[in-house]
């Protein structure tokens, strides 16, 4: 498949949907150039480029489920519509499947490369993860290992259904991570920074800061103390909060999750009240350039801002074509696949909590004594509970931040503590980390979150994560 | 596409080597005990590495253009570091079972069928069933420059079943599967119904938890999740960059002497199988830790290399990205603690059935709190009933020291194979 041969995919596509049998049928190519360059301490782990070509073929029959059929590279495809067919009509279904429609559109989206990654030299692309992570580890003696990559990627996309849908878009990608280890004596630390943007080489410049506070942390989380299990008023930083709405609210908004949960539903019911009245929730695939945007969704759909929860209200859910169909409602542009080997389910985009009043001071202020908590490093949500890791915290005292603490485990009942939200800052931002979301059945996406800061009245901390 | 690719890259590298793996993955969903969908994937893909003036580089592809991956891997080469590899030459290859031809040649049906066997045989239980069935048939090809070129054909069926119910306002969730070369014996499928079956008669009941230091049992599927830390600290990788905190320890007793690890890819029809390793190493079986000391890690070709050590048959290559070295079938030695004294170990604690994994904040260091997503209460020797959902925490490299017992049942959770293991002192809260 050549590439930028836009008629030629074209009409392999329009080929192939003209031979299949079945009474939908929806294919999806992708091809992707990589390349990627690793250290490891001061060593190279590796610098490579890859292609990657490949698709999949769903093909939906009346009175039967979807049969499915991904592949490597493209000359297989009319074989592949046959097999998916074929896979179609082994499964039949009691209820039948309806597919929501989606507005049928020809259009082709090229985003601006700012700065084709793949004109630049492998070598200009260690030369500058190099000397990023040389400053990383002598920045200080007690730094010992590193590990730093450098990822950037150009997905080109098609997509097109029976029903007529013509869709393609080109999209650049590129990230960068830093962990710092730090030791002393027999203590050993870790701290990650990591950066992600939907854009080319020239946004991969002035990357120097997310090494040099990876480093410092690492360092300062050798002294730092462990925080005494309790309950704590905790003022959360926009990626703390981010993380803590993705595992929450965002994930218990995929229609998907909810359709395979059935005793979820009353608690997420449209109208419902689940947080502080100061608590506005959304996601927004379209919005520009961010690592979970993009003009259309893996069905074709096209992306949009959906509003999940307003004042503390549900309003909104993400959808698919087939569980808008079920529910009635019409697709949200979140049918989103890791890639062309996995099938799309609903899953979040660019999510955020919108923007309140006020400053980050503001909201310490009032605290005697209470944790600042920030980033996050993994978390769950199980039986209507959340466990968050924090990145790293700080001590609040007297109104004002005070020493750097340990990673520590935030829990609670998510309801409870979404109500005692009481306030919201004015200081919204998007987190430009390298954050991706993975499924098992629809694969790992790369997501977005932003937020402002909040302070929740009384979150229990399980003290230091260990 | 293998062999006219090393030819190519004979002529201008010094040395090479490559792999290139072929799948079929056919895979049958259920919902309400029937078939709701179909899916097939198709991939093929070859990896190359080559070393030219002292360095290396690797590259890799779907497409069939060895002249393309070639000039990649090259170009990957100029940039490379300085590495030692020395490639296998040809051996022979010990006997291992990868591939079972009536697992190979099962139909859609065939697959469907084992999943209605689940069905029917859990069909008195009011409970929402969750079923998968999948079956993998591939091949995969290693060769390099100095005249190694094997080959070996692997088949891969598993099924996974989760029932669910509600229960007191809560889901309670019981998971179980089976997995290998073969489509599973209708022995295996009783014992995972019996064993779903159990699971629900104990969940109906629900007992408050104890909370704070207390002895906790793990069964086996809960455990590849704690093992994570082990196993990354055992790779020749995390030796080789001082992060792991077993480098030091080869030779000396770090865990208790109930506690014994072996990396083995020569047990038949297991999911980690193989005669040999992604870069042409025969695969032998590695203890790792023997009686609580560290007897051996885990290296690659260029690991090895790096470290002074002899590689172990342990390299683990995708498509794209370099070799690394990763386990194989990873087996925690059973003891003889029968289940009843499994449980009278236990005493007055905390049985851990399932852990959610991913909430670890330092995986190598071994610090964990992972929240329990199925446990069961243990009072006075017997199970009491379901604990609520609970988050348990230490450090897996102290609690490995503190093992009270070792169960007899080895159960295989994918490719580890794990015993039930109680140890003393795990954080409850």
């Amino acid at each position: 498949m050549a590439e930028g041969d836009l008629d030629g995919v074209r009409n392999r596509l329009a080929d192939a949907l003209r031979g299949s049998r079945a009474d939908f049928t929806e294919i999806r190519l992708e091809r992707t150039w990589a390349s990627t360059v690793a250290f490891r301490g001061s060593r190279l782990e590796g610098a490579t480029t890859a292609l990657e070509v490949g698709g999949m073929v769903r093909c939906l029959n009346h009175g039967k489920g979807w049969g499915i059929a991904s592949f490597t590279g493209v000359d297989r495809l009319p074989a592949m519509v046959a097999r998916a067919h074929e896979l179609s009509l082994a499964v039949p279904l009691d209820a039948p499947l309806r597919l929501a429609d989606i507005p049928i559109r020809t259009a082709d989206h090229a985003s601006d490369l700012d700065g084709d990654v793949r004109e630049v030299p492998l070598a200009a692309k260690r030369e500058l993860l190099e000397r990023l992570n040389q400053e990383m580890l002598a920045s200080d003696r007690r730094i010992v290992d590193s590990r730093a990559t450098y990822d950037d990627r150009v997905v080109e996309r098609w997509l097109a259904t029976s029903s007529g849908a013509m869709l393609s878009d080109l999209r650049p990608e590129v990230r960068l991570a830093a962990a710092a280890v730090a030791r002393e004596e027999s203590f050993l630390e870790r701290a990650l920074e990591s950066w992600a943007v939907r854009g080319g080489w020239h946004a991969a410049q002035d990357t120097d800061h997310l090494f040099r506070t990876a480093a410092r942390r690492a360092v300062a989380l050798l002294a730092a103390p462990r925080v005494k299990a309790g309950t704590y008023p905790v003022v959360l930083d926009p990626r703390c909060l981010a993380a803590l709405l993705h595992q929450t609210l965002g994930h218990l908004s995929e229609a998907d999750t909810l359709r395979d949960r059935a005793d979820l539903d009353p608690l997420m019911r449209p109208g419902r009240r689940v947080a502080s009245e100061l608590l506005t929730v959304g996601d927004d695939g379209s919005a520009s350039s961010l690592p979970g945007s993009m003009p259309f969704d893996d069905e074709g759909a096209p992306t949009q801002n959906t509003l999940l929860v307003q004042h503390g209200v549900l309003v909104g859910r993400l959808h698919t074509r087939e569980t808008a169909g079920r529910a009635g409602a019409r697709p949200t542009g979140n049918a989103r696949a890791g890639s062309f080997r996995q099938v799309p389910s609903a899953r979040l985009t660019n999510t955020y909590v919108a923007s309140g009043q006020g400053t980050l001071e503001d909201l310490l202020r009032p605290i005697r004594h209470g944790l600042y908590c920030c980033d996050a490093m993994g978390g769950d949500v199980h039986q209507g509970r959340f466990t968050l890791t924090t990145g790293f915290g700080q001590l609040i005292r007297d109104g004002r931040l005070a020493e750097t603490v340990r990673p520590m485990v935030l829990t609670g009942d998510v309801a409870e503590t979404l109500q005692r939200l009481d306030a919201v800052a004015g200081d919204f931002r998007w987190n430009l980390q390298a954050t991706s979301c993975a499924r098992p059945a629809s694969g790992r996406i790369t997501v977005a979150d932003g937020g402002p800061h909040v302070r929740v009245d009384g979150v229990v901390v399980g003290g230091d994560s260990a | 596409m293998i062999a006219p690719l090393l030819e190519r890259a004979a002529r201008r590298a010094t040395l090479a080597d490559a792999i290139e793996q072929s799948d079929e993955t056919t895979l049958l969903e259920f919902a309400g005990g029937r078939p709701v969908r179909a899916s097939t994937s198709y991939s093929h893909g070859t990896a190359l590495r080559v070393v030219a003036d002292g360095k290396v580089g690797n590259a890799g592809s779907a497409e069939e253009d060895p002249e393309d991956l070639v000039a990649r891997a090259l170009a990957s080469a100029q940039l490379g570091e300085v590495a030692t590899i020395t490639l296998p030459h040809p051996a022979p290859l010990p006997g291992v079972v990868t591939h079972m031809p009536r697992a190979a040649s099962a139909t859609l049906a065939d697959l469907a069928a084992l999943g209605q066997l689940v069905r029917d045989r859990l069909g008195g239980e009011r409970v929402e069933l969750g079923l998968a069935v999948e079956r993998s048939v591939g091949t995969v090809r290693v060769a390099n420059t100095v005249g190694l070129d094997a080959a070996y054909d692997v088949s891969l069926v598993s099924l996974t079943a989760e029932v669910s119910r509600m229960q007191e306002g809560r889901r309670v969730v019981v998971r179980a599967g089976l997995s290998g070369a073969d489509l599973p014996a209708l022995h295996d499928l009783e014992l995972l119904v019996a064993m779903l079956r159990q699971r629900l008669g104990w969940a109906e009941r629900g007992v408050e938890a104890k909370l704070g230091r207390q002895r906790v049992g793990f069964l086996p599927a809960a455990l590849p999740p704690l093992l994570l830390s082990v196993e990354q600290a055992l790779l020749g990788k995390a030796v080789l960059h001082g992060g792991s905190p077993l480098a030091r320890k080869r030779g000396t007793r770090t865990y208790s002497e109930q506690f014994t690890l072996v990396d083995d890819p020569l047990l038949d029809g297991r999911p980690g199988s193989r005669p040999l390793d992604d870069e042409g190493t025969v695969s032998r079986r590695l203890p790792l830790v023997q009686a609580g000391e560290v007897s051996a890690f885990l290296y690659d070709l260029e690991t090895a290399g790096r470290v002074g050590a002899m590689p172990t048959g342990h390299g683990r290559r995708t498509t794209f990205g370099k070799p690394q070295p990763a386990c194989t079938n990873l087996v925690v030695e059973p003891g003889t603690a029968t289940w009843d004294e499994v449980l009278a170990a236990v005493g007055d604690g905390l049985l851990v059935e399932l852990l959610r994994p991913g909430t670890q904040a330092n995986v190598m260091g071994g610090t964990f709190a992972l929240a329990a997503m199925l446990a069961w209460r243990v009072e006075g020797g017997a199970v009491t009933g379901l604990a609520p959902e609970v988050t348990v925490a230490g450090n897996v490299h102290d609690l490995l020291s503190r093992v009270v017992a070792v169960g007899a049942d080895l159960t295989w959770v994918g490719s580890r194979a794990m015993p039930s293991l109680v140890v003393d002192g795990v954080s409850v809260f």
